[in-house]
C-alpha cells in the first residue's frame, strides 16, 4: 500500500536522502531543489509539492529544523538525528555496494 | 469576439487529470486559466499556448510553498481558500510530485478533511432514514415521517457532497500510478454520463411526485435513487489518480 510512512519506519526514499544531504549546510528551502539537481547532475530532481511535503514531514520527525528567516524565507538545517539517519542511510549504501562489487569481481565482470 | 468565457468542471474529487489535460486543450487554442468561475473555471483570450496544469490540495499555504513552486518554473494561476491550488508551467517543466508517497500524501490530507463531515453525516442519514421506516410501519407516530423526510433532505445532500469525494480521495491515496485497469476505470467518462443522466431523471421524477403530477409507487423512486447512488459509489471508487 503507498500508505506506508517510510519515514516512520526509518527508512529513507531518494526524495528524503537528498534533501538531507542538502541541508548539511543551512539553506532556504527553495534552494535545496537546485541543489539536489546540481549534486546529483540533473539525474534526480524533486518536485515543489513534494518538496514541501516532504519538508514538513522531516521536520515532524527532527530529521531537519527552522534555523530562522531571512526575508520570510524560511531556513533548514539538519538536526543531529537527521544526521545518524543519514549516516546510517550511508553505510547501507555502502554495504550494498560492496556486496555487488564482491559479486561481480570473483565474476571478473568488473 | 469575447474574450472571457467560463467552463463547467466535473467535480476536481473524481476528473482532476481529466480537468487539468482539459485546461491544456483549451491553452492550445488560446483560452488561458484565469481563476476559478461558479461551479468552474474562467478562462481569458490570448495567444496559443503549451502549458501543463496542476491541482494541489494544501491549506494555510505559506510564502515558502509559492516560492518553491514560482523556483521550479511552476506559475501560480488560482486558489480557493487558500486550500485548493492550480498551478501552470510551460511544457517540459518536471511534474510537482515526485514520489508516490509525498502525492498519497496529498489525497489522504483531503480525506482526513472530508471524513470529519462526511462520517457523521452518514449516521445521521441511516438514523433518519430509520425513523422514517419506524414511522412507515406504524411503531411511532406518522407526525414523524413528515419531520424527517424534510430533515433528510438536507442530510442527504451533505452526505452526498461530502461522501464520494471522501471515497474518492482515500481511492487515490491508496492507488499508484501503475493503477489497475479495469472496466470502471477504462469506461470512467461514459459511466459518469450514464449517471449523470440517470440522476437527472431520478430527481425529476421526485419533483413530479412532490408536486403531484404524476403519481407512481414510492419503490420505483426509491430503487432508482439506490442505483444512481451505487453507480456514484463505484465511480468514485474506481478513479484515477
Amino acid at each position: 500500500m503507498a500508505r506506508n510512512n517510510s519515514l516512520e519506519m526509518g527508512e529513507l526514499t531518494d526524495g528524503y536522502y537528498y534533501i538531507l544531504l542538502s541541508l548539511v549546510k543551512p539553506k532556504h528551502g527553495y534552494l535545496i531543489m537546485k541543489s539536489i539537481e546540481e549534486m546529483s547532475k540533473g539525474n534526480f530532481s524533486i518536485g515543489p509539492a513534494s518538496l514541501y511535503t516532504s519538508i514538513k514531514k522531516l521536520l515532524n520527525g527532527n530529521l531537519i529544523k527552522l534555523d530562522g528567516e531571512a526575508e520570510q524565507k524560511k531556513i533548514y538545517s539538519i538536526t543531529e538525528k537527521g544526521m545518524e539517519a543519514l549516516k546510517k542511510e550511508i553505510k547501507k549504501k555502502r554495504e550494498m555496494i560492496e556486496m555487488a562489487e564482491k559479486i561481480f569481481n570473483s565474476e571478473e565482470l568488473l | 469576439m469575447f474574450s472571457t468565457k467560463y467552463i463547467m468542471s466535473n467535480g476536481l474529487a473524481f476528473t482532476e487529470r481529466e480537468e487539468m489535460s482539459k485546461l491544456s486543450c483549451y491553452a492550445r487554442e488560446g483560452w488561458i486559466l484565469d481563476g476559478f468561475g461558479f461551479l468552474g473555471y474562467k478562462l481569458k483570450k490570448s495567444t496559443p499556448q503549451k502549458l501543463n496544469y496542476s491541482l494541489d490540495y494544501r491549506s494555510n499555504a505559506d510564502e515558502d510553498y509559492f516560492l518553491y513552486f514560482k523556483e521550479a518554473g511552476w506559475n501560480h494561476v488560482c486558489s480557493i481558500g487558500n486550500e485548493m491550488h492550480i498551478f501552470s508551467a510551460r511544457e517540459g517543466i518536471k511534474p510537482i510530485y515526485t514520489d508516490e508517497d509525498t502525492e498519497s500524501e496529498k489525497y489522504i490530507s483531503q480525506y482526513n478533511n472530508l471524513k470529519k463531515i462526511a462520517i457523521p453525516s452518514s449516521i445521521i442519514t441511516i438514523v433518519f432514514m430509520f425513523i422514517i421506516f419506524l414511522a412507515k410501519n406504524n411503531y411511532i407516530p406518522d407526525i414523524f415521517r413528515k419531520i424527517f423526510a424534510i430533515l433528510l433532505l438536507p442530510a442527504v445532500i451533505v452526505t452526498v457532497f461530502t461522501g464520494l469525494p471522501c471515497l474518492s480521495y482515500n481511492a487515490m491515496a491508496n492507488k499508484t500510478s501503475e493503477n489497475e485497469d479495469n472496466f470502471w476505470v477504462r469506461n470512467h467518462k461514459s459511466i459518469r454520463r450514464a449517471a449523470v443522466f440517470l440522476t437527472l431523471i431520478a430527481v425529476v421524477l421526485l419533483l413530479l411526485v412532490i408536486f403531484h403530477l404524476i403519481n407512481m409507487p414510492y419503490f420505483i423512486l426509491e430503487s432508482t435513487f439506490s442505483a444512481c447512488f451505487l453507480l456514484w459509489v463505484l465511480l468514485a471508487l474506481n478513479v484515477k489518480r
